[in-house]
């Protein structure tokens, strides 16, 4: 038996941060489709799902009961082992990426400081960056391993797509970086306290505009879905996959938007911080300061996902509003457009920083 | 000796790096080998987060990962007949005798070198919390001049690709 004594303190400085972080990400993987569906259904006129549960509250439950226990069909010619491999691969980075993401500063609970984070490394950002982009991996090997040409157009279309939006979403990153002085995403947090990036003009709203496009680009969603264009790839490097292995692919593309719009929410809009409806420099007028400390004490973790949920939104809107890219206007926006703007944008913030003018 | 949990991590991570690299030395699909080449990487950046080298790790990831293997993926499967094994892995006794000679050779100079060095110790100074600064204080003052000529190589190599894609274009 383990001396309690050593092994308290990291339950809560781990243990307790770990259960949360996943349970967290289970629900939100089950829910946000519900979130969609629902979306959707209203922006269509339509009422979505409202069989299961009471107005339709238990759908993601019986999707989720329908995925285990469908047959788990492996195609006779596929590749079994990197067929298995390839969404396994996929949730084990989109699960990866979440570690490093801070949901607020710790909280005080019975005495006990509880982290809001499972791991604040130095360098965060760069770590997430990285889960992404290894996330392509994931995706070639579903598409060569389904021995099917759709499932490889897909997988190629992806692998393409990720790599060519990954430059200009990791320079609007380092322009972020470059602002706050640091890759740690607590200090980027920190350094918003007085202005949130996105205001901080010219750079912020481009750099913002610039990692929000890639991002949904990154995460393969309208209008860059081409990878699983349905009217000609049939559903592109997950065809074959069924049951199980396809709810994988579903719960790693949620998980994946759900970092970037976390990203989003930390980097640009001041993660946990508070909304400052009147900004201080408008002097210490009695009502401001007092809506401004109201709003001050809903405690950070409701911020953040307040914010989260709205770019969920936003993805959701995009998705019932606009068409599909054509292939080589995906890859002209990022390389002729995208590429040039966030380097632009970089030179200019780091001008900007050495004059001392941000 | 005791074991602690760091030793056993360690020892996953040290199997995760090695018993792939076999699998990319043996395996007669190319393909395989890519894939498995992937957890080499992997593997490699776990080791460099056990040097507290964690700057180095991520860079690891995303250079070697996202950039060079994915490369790695498209060159062998944009390649015609990869999966005709005798087209893509032509292994005779000359050719392995060569190789064992050449892995041989090198396991030795690496022994060698092993042995000669002097491991530089740093007593018992805390490490720096990250090695971002230092590391962009030498890339820009000690080290600026090697640095530049790489980035003009890889402009240069850029260039280069250009050029001949047109050319088998027209």
């Amino acid at each position: 038996m383990p001396d309690m004594q050593i092994i308290l303190p990291y339950v809560f400085s781990l243990g307790i941060p770990a259960v949360l972080l996943v349970s967290f990400i289970m629900l939100n993987a089950m829910y946000l489709q519900l979130m969609e569906r629902k979306v959707l259904a209203w922006m269509q006129n339509r009422v979505g799902p409202m069989r299961t549960g009471p107005w339709g509250l238990l759908q993601p439950v019986a999707d989720a009961v329908k995925f285990i226990f469908k047959e788990d069909i492996i195609p006779a010619k596929a590749d079994k082992w990197v067929f298995s491999a390839a969404p396994l691969i996929l949730l084990v980075m989109a699960f990866g990426g979440f570690v490093a993401i801070p949901f607020g500063s710790s909280v005080q609970v019975f005495g006990k400081t509880i982290p809001l984070w499972v791991s604040d490394l130095n360098v965060g950002i760069l770590y997430i960056l990285s889960m992404a982009s290894v996330g392509t991996y994931g995706v070639i090997m579903a598409g060569w391993a389904s021995n099917n040409k759709y499932s490889l157009m897909g997988g190629f279309r992806s692998a393409a797509q990720m790599i060519s939006y990954e430059i200009p979403m990791a320079f609007a990153v380092l322009t972020v970086v470059l602002m706050a002085g640091s890759l740690n995403l607590s200090d980027i947090v920190n350094a918003q306290s007085k202005q949130w990036f996105i205001y901080a003009l010219p750079v912020g709203p481009v750099a913002f505009v610039l990692y929000l496009i890639s991002g949904i680009a990154e995460t393969n969603r309208v209008p860059f879905d081409l990878p699983e264009a349905e009217s000609e790839l049939v559903a592109g490097y997950f065809t074959e996959y069924s049951g199980i292995r396809f709810g994988l692919f579903f719960m790693a593309e949620y998980m994946n938007m759900l970092i970037v719009s976390l990203l989003v929410s930390i980097m640009f809009l001041g993660g946990w911080l508070p909304v400052q409806l009147f900004p201080d420099w408008l002097g210490s007028v009695g009502l401001v300061t007092g809506i401004n400390r109201l709003l001050a004490m809903i405690p950070g973790v409701i911020w953040l996902l307040l914010k989260l949920y709205g770019f969920m939104f936003f993805y959701i809107w995009l998705r019932a509003t606009l068409p599909r890219y054509r292939y080589d206007q995906l890859m002209a926006v990022s390389w002729k457009f995208l590429l040039p703007v966030s380097l632009g944008t970089l030179l200019v913030t780091a001008f900007m920083k050495q004059a001392g003018w941000l | 000796m005791e074991i602690g949990m760091r030793d056993i991590v360690f020892l996953c991570v040290a199997l995760l790096t090695t018993i792939p690299c076999l699998i990319v030395v043996f395996s007669r699909n190319v393909l395989y080998s890519a894939f498995a080449l992937f957890f080499t990487f992997l593997g490699t950046s776990g080791l460099y987060f056990f040097l507290d080298a964690e700057f180095l790790a991520i860079t690891q990831v995303v250079v070697y990962i996202g950039g060079v293997s994915v490369l790695l993926l498209f060159a062998i499967l944009l390649t015609k007949n990869v999966d005709e094994i005798r087209k893509t892995n032509m292994i005779s006794g000359p050719r392995m005798a060569l190789a064992g000679a050449a892995a041989l050779a090198l396991l030795g100079s690496f022994l060698y070198a092993l042995k000669g060095a002097r491991w530089a110790m740093n007593g018992n100074a805390a490490y720096p919390a990250t090695t971002i600064k230092g590391l962009g204080d030498l890339l820009l003052s000690k080290y600026l001049l090697p640095f530049e000529i790489v980035s003009i190589l890889l402009l240069a190599v850029l260039v280069g690709s250009l050029v001949i894609s047109r050319r088998s274009v027209q």
